[in-house]
């Protein structure tokens, strides 16, 4: 049984000051900003969640805090289940190593075994149909190449809780299209889905919950038709 | 998870941080006709034209000068390297670390690991070197301890490695001080000129730890000799510096990735 349960979590970041000032003003001292506070959360087997939230609201720190990232100031995290997560395209590619070498890294820093990393790199190499660019550095790749590369850095895993932070719009028409179904596939075996995305398109299509977030604060839990409707007055009020 | 768990987890990762450091050293040479082999030549260009202007300089018979200076060059490149190193170790990682929960010491592992394999690279020229000039008669059972001295050096550019490495992450001045304060140990460290005879004792040296660091290697292979001292003192420093990383380890766990 796959589940996550947040209690009275706080968490605020630190973050060195701006470089703005006179040439002799020192920068130095942490800052800090609250990005969740007093927040609970349950999450059971079966849901397949959307994060909704207006930019900052703190839909990336709360995945952060799922994966074990980073750790709250304040209260009681509990993930039971084998977690993946995935933030954002370019995060973890070192673009001067060729495709084939930053899989093989990915492998490693899932920390499987050297057979699997084989295995499962010819699956990924054959389904985002890179053949021998895979040999190539990822910065002589094209944007749409790269997308599929990360993309099938996806591939590497049967967890059963996945945590994606954007950034899952793959390629051209016709690689998109293969990437859904297996996107749906994967959904299957895995348990939880938590997916920030600003594409209601991508989130209708995988998700059945919702979680409204709004300066740290979670302001509803539901449906996800119900939770979008609450989501789309909070942009309305704002613009 | 306390810092042994940390070192162990880490250390379990080998085939992570091995693959790291050689890709590491590769991508530095990428696209050079001779590669990684600039290491070497690099150490042997900057030997052969030291000795020539120093060996004049100091009227050092030319010979045991390139010796002496081979050795402690070499493992001073270690020493600097590490010690610079450590203001990027962590940040370098920060794409990693901001996505997975990962053992801090895996890429200090990392570090480290790619330094040595450049100090065991080095050896392929100092150990020739030191035959050539000597003859096989010179080799004795006492450099076992110069193999030591290297693993004392080793650990102890683990430990600071992660210490100093926390430390250019929580503070942003640490890290553009130490390639000035590098320079200037360089400048009163006996690496290119031996201590004048009759000062070896001077405190400005017996203080120094770089100096009984470089002693380590330098004595049993030049001079046939055991430097207890010295090792007294690498071990010493071995001690401080894991101190170090056992005390302040609780407090920089969870926030160092807040500090990237």
């Amino acid at each position: 049984m796959a589940s996550i349960s947040l209690k009275n979590i706080t968490f605020s970041y630190q973050y060195f000051p701006s470089i703005s000032g006179s040439f002799f003003k020192s920068n130095a001292g942490l800052k800090h900003k609250t990005a969740l506070s007093h927040f609970d959360l349950t999450i059971k087997d079966g849901d397949r969640v959307a994060l909704l939230g207006v930019n900052g609201a703190g839909k990336s720190t709360l995945l952060k805090i799922i994966a074990g990232v980073i750790k709250p100031e304040q209260g009681e995290v509990q993930v039971e289940g084998q977690v993946y997560s995935f933030f954002g395209r370019s995060v973890g590619v070192l673009p001067q190593l060729s495709g084939f070498e930053n899989l093989h890294l990915r492998g490693l820093l899932l920390d499987l075994d050297d057979d699997v990393i084989a295995e499962k790199i010819n699956e990924i190499v054959e389904f985002t149909e890179l053949d021998d660019d895979i040999y190539r550095p990822v910065s002589t790749y094209s944007q749409g190449m790269k997308a599929r590369l990360t993309f099938g850095m996806l591939m590497f895993v049967d967890a059963d809780i996945m945590l994606l932070d954007e950034g899952l719009a793959a390629g051209d028409r016709f690689f998109l299209d293969k990437a859904q179904n297996f996107i749906d596939e994967l959904l299957d075996t895995s348990k939880i889905l938590v997916f920030a995305s600003h594409s209601v398109q991508l989130l209708k299509r995988f998700c059945n919950k919702a979680i409204l977030i709004d300066q740290g604060q979670i302001i509803e839990y539901g449906e996800l038709d119900e939770v979008l409707m609450s989501y789309n007055h909070i942009k309305d009020k704002k613009t | 998870m306390d810092f042994i768990s940390d070192l162990k987890e880490g250390f379990r990762r080998s085939r992570l941080w091995k693959r790291l450091a050689v890709l590491e050293l590769k991508t530095r040479y990428q696209g050079a006709f001779i590669g990684t082999f600039w290491i070497l030549l690099t150490l042997i260009l900057k030997v052969g034209m030291l000795s020539l202007v120093y060996a004049m300089v100091l009227q050092k018979d030319i010979k045991e000068y390139v010796m002496f200076l081979a050795l402690g060059v070499l493992t001073w490149n270690f020493i600097s390297a590490a010690i610079i190193s450590s203001g990027v170790v962590f940040t370098k990682a920060g794409n990693f670390l901001q996505q997975m929960k990962l053992p801090h010491s895996v890429f200090v592992f990392q570090n480290i690991y790619r330094e040595t394999l450049v100090l065991v690279l080095y050896q392929l020229f100092a150990i020739p070197l030191v035959i050539a000039i000597k003859g096989f008669d010179f080799i004795s059972i006492t450099w076992l301890w110069a193999l030591l001295g290297y693993v004392v050096i080793v650990l102890n550019a683990f430990f600071v490695n992660m210490w100093l490495g926390w430390l250019a992450v929580r503070f942003r001045d640490v890290q553009p001080f130490l390639s000035s304060v590098v320079m200037i140990l360089f400048l009163i460290t006996p690496v290119l000129w031996p201590p004048p005879p009759g000062f070896s004792d001077s405190i400005l040296f017996q203080l120094n730890p770089f100096y009984h660091l470089l002693e380590l290697i330098r004595a049993p292979i030049l001079h046939n000799v055991i430097p207890v001292t010295s090792f007294m003192v690498g071990l010493g420093c071995l001690l401080f510096n894991m101190m170090i990383c056992v005390i302040f380890y609780p407090r920089v766990r969870d926030r160092l990735v807040l500090w990237l």
